[in-house]
């Protein structure tokens, strides 16, 4: 028989079991999910089609212009960018990746010794590479 | 215009298409005039009001009208204050990227008539309809959000009567005749 949960109400058959977590038992659950990732997809196609069909199109160069608050536009805003600012980037990728992983481990970690070993050792490798870099001269900005 | 003319005469000619056409008109129509998004063109006091409606007080997220900082997602320009003729340009290009259907509501004296400035001035623009095809005419020095509220539901009443084919137009019940007569 497949099994039946009640979660607010709504009927999840062959989905869940009771104390066994999410299990997959019948072909219904299949087509729910099959559902899940077509459904949204078929709507969206129904709204744009809908919407292509009904819309009044008139474009012209000054609808598409770019918004400024009414004002031209003074320049392009395709300018060149110093290469430099490349090496930052990178830098910062460091900081970036130690404070995503330092907040996605700081709950479990929490008032265990080990763990803030474990979080230092973590931070002092992030840190050997910044060292590392600004050694080799990385951080200087030369003229 | 691109496909929606060919399909609303098309919908015409075909036999028992027009029940068709009103249905279609009737749904849009409805969602049109109940999510009128504002582009909030204040260049003076009565931009206050504007913003107030926005508020908890008067709250005008309860017609489905949200003002947005964007003309491109914007439905209805509410010019709300003095239009100078240094500032008509902007207004203009402003007006020229919010994408069809779209409806303009002059709020105040000034945009309306160029109110106390209408006389003895060299720069203002003695309304906006001299360049905007204004939908709605709210009087006051500056009017309440109650009027703008008017405004936004009698506009309701005008996005009722239009409809997709470019050869139709039908009258609506109202309390009062509609805003720019039979013509737009």
């Amino acid at each position: 028989m497949v099994p039946q949960v009640r979660e607010g109400g709504a009927v999840l058959r062959g989905l869940t079991a009771p104390g066994k977590g999410v299990r997959v038992t019948s072909a219904d659950s299949v087509w729910f999910v099959v559902g899940l990732a077509v459904g949204p997809v078929a709507f969206l196609l129904l709204l744009l089609g809908i919407n292509a069909v009904l819309a009044p199109s008139r474009p012209s160069a000054l609808k598409s212009s770019p918004y400024e608050c009414g004002i031209p536009q003074a320049g392009s805003p395709w300018c060149p960018v110093n290469i430099r600012f490349s090496t930052v980037a990178l830098l910062f990728v460091i900081f970036d990746a130690e404070a995503v992983l330092l907040f996605a481990v700081a709950s479990r970690v929490r008032g265990s010794v080990v763990g803030a070993a474990e979080v230092a050792v973590f931070t002092g490798f992030l840190a050997l590479g910044l060292f590392y870099a600004w050694k080799k001269g990385a951080l200087k900005w030369q003229a | 215009m691109a496909g929606v003319d060919e399909f609303a005469r098309a919908l015409e000619d075909t036999p028992g298409g027009g029940v068709v056409l009103t249905s279609i008109d009737a749904i849009s129509n409805w969602a049109r005039g109940h999510s009128l998004w504002i582009m909030p063109m204040g260049t003076a006091c009565c931009a206050m009001e504007l913003i107030a409606a926005s508020f908890s007080r008067f709250d005008f997220d309860r017609h489905g009208s949200i003002p947005r900082p964007d003309p491109r997602h914007t439905d209805v320009m509410v010019v709300a204050g003095t239009i100078t003729k240094k500032m008509a340009p902007s207004v203009k290009l402003l007006w020229e990227q919010m994408p069809e259907p779209k409806w303009c509501v002059a709020m105040g004296n000034c945009a309306v008539s160029g109110g106390i400035f209408h006389h003895d001035t060299y720069s203002v623009i003695r309304g906006v309809d001299e360049f905007l095809p204004v939908d709605v005419y709210i009087a006051g020095c500056p009017p309440r959000p109650e009027s703008l509220q008017d405004a936004l539901l009698r506009l309701r009443e005008k996005v009722r009567s239009e409809s997709i084919s470019p050869s139709r137009r039908r009258t609506v019940e109202g309390l009062l005749p509609l805003p720019g007569g039979e013509k737009r």
